[in-house]
């Protein structure tokens, strides 16, 4: 959706050929988790639990056009150095452009991440879902070490020489943390991979988005 | 009647010869009034650019061929014609159109796939068309020439891909920067060629230019064009950190921009990107410059590279225009073939139905005493076997005019039939 408002804004056609490969590969991998489904008992939890899932799904969904961004920024750049022009070189737009489309979705991410933290510590201490020790889950540590590492490139970024191929380069890092976030619980385990979860959702959306808010959990 | 096109062009005749033929734009109308006094009835159409002077003409009984137009070429600009003629190419009916399609299109140009020539040959057309010099055949031929080009440059990739160092400059800059208008251009160096790169950046919106030469006066004078600010040579150092967009193209034997300067420079910048153009020979920025992150360094050779690369692509388009150029050519010859038949075949009708009459006034006394229904049904019957006769000779004249065999049908026709007269397009 994010992708889609971006691309006709600031006419962007071939940014879609870059988010394809990634919303096919998302989908394919919340294929097997639509089965589990997870209902909830009072209102109370149902509250906390969107005011987590829904803003840090967005913040996550931003950070993932921030990073094709970055891809299509290093991959114009790329070109633009070694003067080996490709056939994507046309369809790319300027490395002004993408620079500020990574900043912006950047800052529109950060601030909903921030605030899915937030809900989301507070649902787990009041709720007690992920037990006295919730801050030491694979899942909470991720999150925490993301959201470091996006405030520290929003403040070099603002700080000091910290320009185009350098904040790619960390928002692809950045990235990189936020897929580990998704498949840390089925590596090490954690009370967020809703296979263990003891909640179950009333609503079967067989969508992409659905596989993705699931899979916070 | 044949369709005529005589001219030169660039590949043809030299520069000097192209100047004392070429028509001033005000010179056309009387040019062009003063050819169709002299042939009536005749249509013509001149075409005259930097790189071409052409004339292309018509008339009916094609007192308007190669040697009037070389005459009148010769008497309007008072220039003996043994000085050109051997310069001159002409071109008749199928040869004249796909030379115009060809010239329409910008394949026969100087720079293959430049979009100048199209609206130089409507511009053409249209003044010929205001004067009302042209007619049915160059009507149709050259407001066909006009789709052909159009259809050309979009359905093909023949003027895709700049082919001048300038443009090609400057659809690299498009490719770093967005937005020109808050952009700092630096001209150092008051060359002709940083001239016609800056003026393509003023395009894009450029507002903020900078100039620095070591003869001052020409960079004031570069400055003072643009509204920029001229800068003193020697300190233009200090100034590197301002500029976005650096031109260079200086005659100094040595490195005028050196790595450490763009170090500190990006660095002010904060990182900021840089596109610096180095069009000087010998070389005026450090190659090693390009190593510098943010910073994206061409010069002469790599701009050229692509200009060449992008020249060998527009060639490859050639075959696929060649191949709508002589489809469109094939169907103006069908049509231009078939206004010849059509006179020819409306005398052959008359010329039937005048034997008809004749023979029905001869028959008229002799039955005077059959009903009115009768003679009614005789007279209708004669027309059905004339024209049962006629529809076979139009049908296949037709069919030879779109094979490029009207001209020889029709003088067949005349021969068996004893059609002597004028036709129609003589008078």
């Amino acid at each position: 959706m994010i992708s889609v408002i971006i691309k006709y804004l600031y006419k962007l056609p071939s940014l879609t050929f870059f988010i394809i490969p990634i919303a096919t590969l998302s989908s394919i991998a919340a294929f097997p988790l639509i089965r589990n489904d997870l209902t909830l008992s009072n209102d109370l939890a149902r509250f906390w639990q969107f005011a987590h899932i829904i803003p840090i799904f967005l913040g996550y969904a931003a950070f993932t056009v921030s990073f094709i961004l970055s891809v299509m920024y290093l991959a114009q750049e790329r070109q633009l150095k070694t003067k080996d022009f490709g056939r994507l070189f046309n369809s790319l737009p300027s490395l002004e452009t993408l620079d500020t489309l990574m900043w912006k979705t950047i800052t529109f991410g950060f601030p909903l991440l921030t605030i899915g933290l937030v809900t989301g510590t507070i649902w787990a201490k009041t709720s007690n879902i992920l037990g006295d020790l919730w801050y030491l889950d694979s899942k909470v540590l991720l999150g925490a070490l993301t959201w470091l590492i996006y405030a520290a490139l929003l403040h070099i970024r603002l700080g000091a020489s910290f320009h185009g191929t350098r904040i790619a380069c960390v928002t692809i890092t950045g990235f990189i943390i936020v897929l580990l976030t998704f498949v840390a619980p089925f590596l090490m385990g954690s009370k967020h991979a809703y296979v263990k979860s003891p909640l179950k959702l009333e609503q079967k959306i067989p969508s992409e988005d659905a596989g993705l808010a699931k899979i916070e959990f | 009647m044949n369709l005529h096109a005589i001219g030169l062009n660039h590949k043809s005749a030299p520069l000097e010869i192209r100047e004392t033929l070429a028509f001033k734009e005000s010179a056309i109308p009387i040019a062009l009034s003063s050819l169709t006094q002299s042939f009536p009835s005749s249509e013509a159409v001149i075409l005259s650019t930097c790189n071409r002077v052409e004339v292309y003409g018509t008339s009916p009984n094609d007192c308007l061929n190669k040697e009037s137009l070389i005459d009148f070429l010769s008497a309007f600009h008072g220039l003996p014609k043994e000085n050109f003629a051997d310069h001159i190419y002409h071109y008749q009916n199928l040869n004249a159109v796909k030379h115009l399609f060809f010239v329409a299109s910008s394949l026969d140009s100087m720079v293959v796939g430049e979009s100048q020539i199209l609206s130089q040959v409507k511009d053409a057309y249209m003044t010929s068309a205001s004067l009302e010099t042209t007619g049915n055949i160059l009507n149709q031929l050259f407001q066909r020439a006009l789709n052909v080009a159009k259809e050309i440059h979009t359905r093909t990739g023949i003027s895709k891909g700049k082919v001048s160092v300038s443009s090609v400059a400057v659809e690299f800059a498009v490719k770093i920067f967005k937005d020109f208008s808050d952009k700092t251009v630096f001209i150092i160096g008051a060359g002709e060629m940083c001239e016609l790169v800056l003026k393509h950046l003023i395009e894009r919106g450029t507002k903020t230019v900078m100039v620095a030469n070591r003869n001052f006066d020409r960079a004031k004078a570069l400055a003072d064009e643009y509204q920029g600010k001229a800068l003193n040579y020697n300190s233009l150092n200090d100034y590197l950190h301002q500029a976005d967009i650096i031109i260079s193209s200086t005659s100094a034997p040595h490195y005028v921009i050196h790595t450490d300067h763009i170090r500190n420079a990006i660095k002010i910048r904060r990182g900021n990107p840089m596109f610096l153009i180095d069009i000087a020979v010998p070389r005026d920025i450090h190659p090693e410059i390009s190593k510098i992150c943010n910073v994206y360094l061409y010069n002469i050779d790599d701009l050229q590279t692509v200009v060449n690369k992008n020249m060998d692509e527009r060639g490859k388009e050639f075959e696929k225009c060649q191949e709508i150029i002589n489809k469109e050519v094939e169907k103006y010859m069908a049509w231009f073939e078939e206004l010849k038949i059509k006179p020819a075949i409306a005398q052959l009708r008359t010329h039937f139905h005048n034997i008809g009459e004749k023979e029905l006034e001869r028959l008229r006394p002799k039955l005077r005493n059959i009903a009115h229904e009768e003679w009614e049904q005789i007279v209708y019957s004669m027309q059905r076997t004339l024209n049962k006769i006629l529809h076979r000779p139009a049908k296949v004249g037709k069919e030879h005019a779109k094979n490029g065999g009207g001209y020889q049908y029709v003088e067949t026709i005349k021969k068996l039939f004893g059609i002597h007269h004028h036709d129609e397009s003589n008078k």
